[in-house]
Formats: structure tokens, C-alpha cells, sequence
């Protein structure tokens, strides 16, 4: 984990000619998710090998938040958690995307795993609202829904940033189980000086 | 040469026939186009949702360089679903065009499966076995579909941001420009 003045020298080096910033804060607000009222959840970015952190808070842990006592919506869980990440990079390619992982409380009170979501995140500035889907692994046969419900050790990725990845999804089977509310603020910098044209307009067609 | 970056996700599904979906998927380009980093073809994992949508969240970060305009790359998908003994059947072809301006783009791609003959239809109900084109190409290009009779089936929703890169400067217009 960094903090913002010990990478600020090293953000000099990278912010020479033909490299653009990426600035993103925003809020972690919430989940949507049955069947579980306490419930945490950590984030991280996963970026192209072209792409550099220069500044920010690169990984963290929210706070275990519990439902509402009453109220409208007893589905959703507030962590109301700040994030801020300065990326630079010399190309879009490898765009970085915000992976969170969501763990809860069973009833023997044993952290387990509610879901993992990823998404790239906003390639325009401006406020951008997000829902990640958040999805977690099946067991693979009858035999080891059954031992994992006896020994309460659930199926994880091996990686945890399976989520991530193009490539080896087709051999997994997962189940999907809820959403993670995320607000980013997205700031480009330099990027029209290396002749990028981008928007921060969202359309649904 | 200009460039286009496509970066999002391959999002989910809803509408078919049934929840336990997973995608195939393909991007197609014409001459004059290269496609410098991303996957060209790709499946998704295969869901079993709880909620109403399937859900992939299968990411998707595409460079291309290009030389010319027409054949702006496409993707094809192909949605299968995983029967109770495992097997998989095919749900659902469908196309849908990269956005050409700038931005984020939320996209619905319609789909739709082939009829085959009675007796094939048949064997679809009693034996699991789907009716497949022989040639995948015909989802994505303009050729004659005349005799081919398909059917409605679920729509698979993305979502695609949209950078550019020195398209002015080969006097290309992707998007209106404002009045002044």
C-alpha cells in the first residue's frame, strides 16, 4: 500500500514526453447483495504492463459494514469507502480495471466469500456511475458442494485476480450473486496533446 | 496511422431459455485494419445466475490501427447454455457493430437461433441437439440469408468505451460536429 507523497518524486520520471495522466476518485458506496448482513470488501486495480502508478491509494480494505435495521432497502450494505489513484501511461491499451472482492460472515462467523466483480474503469471524464456485478466460483461436482458444506471451506480463485482476465475463463463455472455501487470521478491529463480524442458521454442504445 | 481503443466489458445476458449462459465471441475487421493487443476471440465463463441476468463481466480492451474506414470492426457472439448433464446447447447468434464516436456505449445485441427441419426439431426436444450453422461467418456479414428461418431468442448486453487516436489528423469525422 502507498501513499500519495512517497510516489510523488517517481511521478516526475513517468510524466515525461508521450505519457497521459489518468486521475480517478470516488466512493465505494455499497452493496447489493441476500443473504448476508455483514459484509466487507477489498479493492484493487489491475493495469496493462504499459501503465504505472503515480500516486494514490493502489489497494484497501473497506470497514465491515451490517444492513440497516429498518428501512426500504435491507439489501444493501453502505461502506461510503473513499478511493484515489493517479495511473499514467504512454497507451490506452491496458486500460486499468477496479477488482473488488466481497467477503461475509457465516454463521459460525468465518469470513467467506460473497463474490468478486471487475470493471475497466470510465475511459472519459467526469462522474461516472458503476454497477460491478459481483460473481463467485460453483463447485465443480455434487461431491464437493457437499464437502464444502461440511467443512464451511468454500471454492476461491487460486488467482485472485481471476476476475481480471481474458483468457482461462472458459473452463470455469461461476454463480452470480450481487452488485457493488461504485461514483468515480475520472480526470484525463495530456491526453490531447498526443492527439487522443475520448468523451465523457454515456449512451444506451 | 489512427487508432481505436475499445475498452469494457462483455457484460451478461437476459432472455433465454434458460440462466446458466456462457458466450463465445469473436471480433471481426476488414482490410486495412490490424488489431495490435486484445483478444480476437474469447468465452466467457459459463454463469449460473441467481438474479433475473446472467452475468459475464468478461473484459474486453481492443487496439486497432487502421487504414481505412469500412470494415469497422464488429463482434460477433454466439451464447450457448450448459443442459443438466453438462452438455452445451447453442442459444443464440448475434452481431453488433463498435461504436464509431467517442465515449461509453451500454449495447443491447439481439440474437436469434436457427429453425432446422421437423426432424430436427425433433431431435433438439428429445436428444439436447441444437441446430448450428455450418459457417459462423453469416453472423456478422451481409451475406444471403434468404432461406434461413431463425428464431427470437435473449439479448447479450455490453458495455464499450471508445478512445480515438489521430483521426483528425487523416480528416476523419466520427462524430457531429457542433454547429457554429
Amino acid at each position: 500500500m502507498s501513499v500519495l507523497s512517497a510516489q510523488t518524486r517517481s511521478s516526475y520520471s513517468s510524466t515525461g514526453m508521450g505519457s497521459f495522466q489518468v486521475v480517478v476518485t470516488g466512493t465505494l458506496e455499497s452493496v447489493t447483495v441476500s443473504g448476508f448482513d455483514n459484509v466487507h470488501a477489498h479493492y484493487s486495480f489491475k493495469k496493462g504492463s504499459k501503465w504505472q502508478y503515480t500516486g494514490g491509494i493502489e489497494e484497501g480494505n473497506t470497514q465491515m459494514g451490517s444492513k440497516a435495521f429498518s428501512g426500504p432497502n435491507r439489501n444493501t450494505i453502505v461502506w461510503n469507502f473513499p478511493i484515489e489513484i493517479q495511473f499514467s501511461s504512454v497507451s490506452p491499451s491496458g486500460w486499468p480495471q477496479l477488482i473488488v472482492t466481497v467477503y461475509g460472515l457465516n454463521w459460525l462467523g468465518r469470513d467467506i466469500i460473497v463474490g468478486t466483480g471487475c470493471v475497466h474503469l470510465p475511459v472519459g471524464p467526469g462522474s461516472h456511475e458503476l454497477a460491478i456485478p459481483l460473481f463467485k466460483p460453483k463447485d465443480s461436482s455434487g461431491f464437493h458442494s457437499l464437502h464444502s458444506l461440511i467443512t464451511g471451506t468454500l471454492p476461491e480463485f487460486r488467482d485472485p485476480h481471476f476476475a481480471s482476465l481474458t483468457t482461462q475463463r472458459s473452463v470455469v463455472r461461476t454463480q452470480s450473486t450481487g452488485f457493488v455501487r461504485v461514483v468515480l470521478n475520472v480526470t484525463f491529463r495530456n491526453m490531447n496533446a498526443l492527439e487522443y480524442s475520448y468523451s465523457g458521454k454515456e449512451y444506451s442504445l | 496511422m489512427a487508432e481505436l481503443y475499445v475498452i469494457g466489458e462483455l457484460v451478461g445476458a437476459t432472455g433465454f431459455s434458460s440462466k446458466n449462459l456462457c458466450c463465445r465471441y469473436s471480433i471481426v475487421y476488414g482490410e486495412g485494419w490490424d488489431l495490435h493487443s486484445g483478444e480476437a476471440t474469447g468465452q466467457t465463463q459459463t454463469d449460473y445466475a441467481q438474479n433475473e441476468m446472467t452475468i459475464w463481466s468478461h473484459p474486453l480492451d481492443l487496439q486497432f490501427s487502421l487504414s481505412t474506414i469500412l470494415g469497422w470492426p464488429k463482434i460477433s457472439v454466439q451464447v450457448f447454455k450448459i443442459d443438466s448433464y453438462g452438455n452445451y446447447d447453442l442459444e443464440g447468434y448475434g452481431h453488433i457493430q463498435i461504436p464509431q464516436s467517442t465515449g461509453t456505449f451500454n449495447m443491447k445485441c439481439v440474437t436469434w437461433k436457427p429453425i432446422g427441419s421437423s426432424k430436427e426439431e425433433y431431435a433438439q426436444k428429445f436428444l439436447g441437439v441444437t441446430p448450428r450453422l455450418a459457417n459462423d461467418s453469416i453472423i456478422s456479414n451481409g451475406d444471403d440469408r434468404r432461406f434461413l428461418r431463425t428464431q427470437t431468442s435473449g439479448i447479450v448486453y455490453l458495455k464499450l468505451g471508445i478512445i480515438t487516436r489521430e483521426m483528425d489528423k487523416y480528416g476523419i469525422v466520427t462524430e457531429e460536429q457542433p454547429e457554429d
